[in-house]
């Protein structure tokens, strides 16, 4: 690693966004009135992740009144304050600028439905599910192992 | 007091605004610009060895010299080996003389490192831009060329006319713009403001850009320190008055 992406780890953010393209997301973005700060959510379809590094941006779309509306966000800045995953897209490119061209329907993306957030089975989950028999196949291969050792002896 | 330190150039990115700069900084608008991104440049800046100190009495002028980088003790000469010695300091890539008023105490052999640029507001960066080789009109002096159209050829990053000849001039004047050797050359880049420093790592964040490619070495001086020095000159007939 260089010195300057070294440098840069240290100004990432702390909690990283995980998500991809495609994934229909709402990105929480804190807003400054006069004096008054407050929270407002750009739902989306992620398109575009451009840049590494505190200079990576990712680029997300959504359809308003019939006008395609699409927002720029720098990854590590303190102003994304959160993104929620709604659902995770199936697609087969890392630029989505097809949806560009496409109205009504067909600006949908497919959707990964067995990743589908909170539902049983999804990656995410079995994550999670992984790690606890994970650590009984362990425990029941040692005394096997044990086992065999005397055998050999 | 020393005001000036030798570093590396390790590359330009951007950071963002904190509620701590917005109060250390006339150029940002508290209200506004708490979160947005501002481009830096960020050098590795010392510890620098003193390796010399010249006074007043012994050498005529005061200033100091610094080392900076690793160097093989292998592929330093023998004479420049005992001179690093003498400070006690392992052999430097780069060694540079830079400003010093005379004041203060430094000691050979001592170091220097970011601290000494954490009250500057702005440093003047010096460095050796990017050579470019032998270029042409258009990038070396931003002419705009000749016509695509009209039945030309050829003409596309020509320089044109030379000038009048014979009834006037006595031929080409001196100084003509055309192509020839860019880049590589000193440039030095004034009142670029410290966004931040980090002495413990050896971490200097300047506001823009810095001349050179990345890991080109650079010398870093306190604006207000260079400015005094140019001045104390000027007083003293070395170095031409601003008009």
């Amino acid at each position: 690693m260089n010195r300057l992406d070294e440098f840069e780890k240290t100004y990432h953010r702390k909690k990283q966004l995980a998500f991809d393209i495609g994934d229909t997301v709402d990105v929480h973005v804190k807003i400054t009135e006069g004096d008054k700060e407050r929270i407002q959510i750009f739902s989306g379809t992620v398109i575009k992740k451009r840049g590494g590094g505190l200079r990576e941006t990712f680029t997300v779309r959504r359809i308003v009144q019939g006008e395609g509306v699409e927002r720029i966000f720098p990854r590590h800045s303190p102003k994304v304050v959160d993104l929620i995953i709604k659902k995770k897209g199936k697609v087969r490119r890392a630029k989505l600028y097809y949806l560009r061209d496409r109205v009504g329907k067909a600006t949908k993306v497919k959707e990964k439905v067995w990743e589908r957030p909170g539902l049983e089975g999804s990656p995410a989950e079995a994550v999670a599910a992984k790690a606890t028999p994970a650590a009984a196949p362990v425990a029941a291969a040692a005394p096997a192992a044990a086992a065999a050792a005397p055998k050999k002896g | 007091m020393v005001a000036s330190i030798l570093g590396r150039k390790l590359g330009q990115t951007q950071v963002y605004v904190t509620a701590e700069d917005v109060g250390n900084f006339q150029f940002l608008n508290p209200k506004t610009d708490v979160g947005r991104a501002i481009p830096v440049t960020v050098i590795e800046a010392g510890p620098c060895p003193i390796l010399q100190v010249k006074t007043k009495e012994k050498d005529g002028y005061t200033a100091l010299q610094l080392g900076f980088g690793k160097k093989k003790v292998k592929r330093t000469t023998k004479p420049l080996l005992g001179h690093f010695k003498k400070a006690g300091a392992d052999p430097a890539q780069f060694v540079r003389e830079v400003l010093w008023d005379g004041s203060g105490e430094p000691k050979v052999g001592e170091k220097v490192t970011v601290e000494v640029l954490k009250g500057a507001k702005t440093v003047d960066v010096i460095g050796l831009t990017k050579g470019r080789g032998f270029s042409g009109v258009v990038r070396r002096w931003g002419f705009h060329g000749g016509p695509a159209t009209h039945g030309q050829s050829d003409r596309e990053r020509a320089p044109g006319s030379l000038g009048r000849q014979h009834s006037i001039s006595q031929g080409v004047y001196p100084g003509k713009k055309m192509g020839g050797h860019y880049g590589h050359e000193r440039v030095t880049m004034q009142n670029l403001r410290v966004i931040r420093t980090d002495a413990e790592k050896n971490i200097l964040l300047v506001h823009g850009g810095v001349p050179g490619p990345v890991g080109a070495f650079v010398i870093i001086n306190q604006s207000e320190a260079y400015n005094a020095e140019l001045e104390a000159k000027r007083a003293m007939g070395q170095v031409k008055k601003k008009k």
